[in-house]
């Protein structure tokens, strides 16, 4: 399944999502919808998300890394989810049922990027070759 | 045997009200929410001095994804 057709599924079944934007780890637009995103989304996503990690980092305890942020804006809300090294962002309607589209978020992030071999994927293959 | 049942009413009715409040404040959603990937979760309470910051920037991602299309 491409990016544009996980973005097409998800607004599809999802009444909270109005708008999303999949980047790439160095803030680029891999897809969108409804409609295209410009670059401006991929800098205000990677400004929300280095507020998030210093806000996480002062908080007490030793932190992992962060996975998601919302941010309730009364009358809608933004959410940033990363995963696999990419990124999503959405904005919903007001007061999202959050799990669910936490959920929707990553769901969409996998099936985007499911045909895609990894790293470890391609590891042993090299490995036999080598004598 | 009147004024009993209507005692009884507006007692249960109260009670009743005050569990709905109760659930509805416990319910309120945080001003933002932080996830980890170890599952930990942060909650920003209204008068956290980093929540203006995250509001802030998360306006300008709004912004840009209002403008996209």
């Amino acid at each position: 399944m491409s990016v544009d057709e996980a973005i097409s599924d998800l607004l599809a079944v999802s009444t909270d999502i109005r708008r999303l934007t999949v980047l790439d780890a160095g803030g680029a637009v891999l897809g969108a919808g409804p409609g295209r995103a410009g670059p401006e989304v991929g800098a205000a996503a990677e400004s929300l998300w280095s507020a998030a990690v210093a806000a996480v980092g002062r908080d007490e305890g030793a932190p992992a890394a962060l996975e998601h942020v919302v941010v309730d804006l009364g009358d809608a809300a933004v959410v940033a989810l990363e995963g696999g090294g990419r990124r999503i962002v959405a904005l919903t309607a007001a007061d999202p049922p959050l799990g669910l589209v936490l959920f929707d978020l990553r769901t969409c992030l996998d099936d985007a990027f499911s045909g895609e071999l990894t790293p470890d994927d391609v590891a042993p293959s090299v490995a036999e070759k080598d004598p | 045997m009147r004024l009993r049942t209507v005692a009884v009413v507006g007692l249960a009715a109260a009670v009743t009200g005050a569990a709905v409040l109760r659930r509805r404040r416990r319910a309120a959603p945080a001003p933002a929410q932080l996830g980890r990937g170890d599952g930990t979760l942060l909650h920003l309470a209204a008068d956290d001095p980093r929540l203006a910051e995250l509001r802030a920037r998360a306006m300008d991602l709004r912004a840009a994804l209002e403008t996209a299309g």
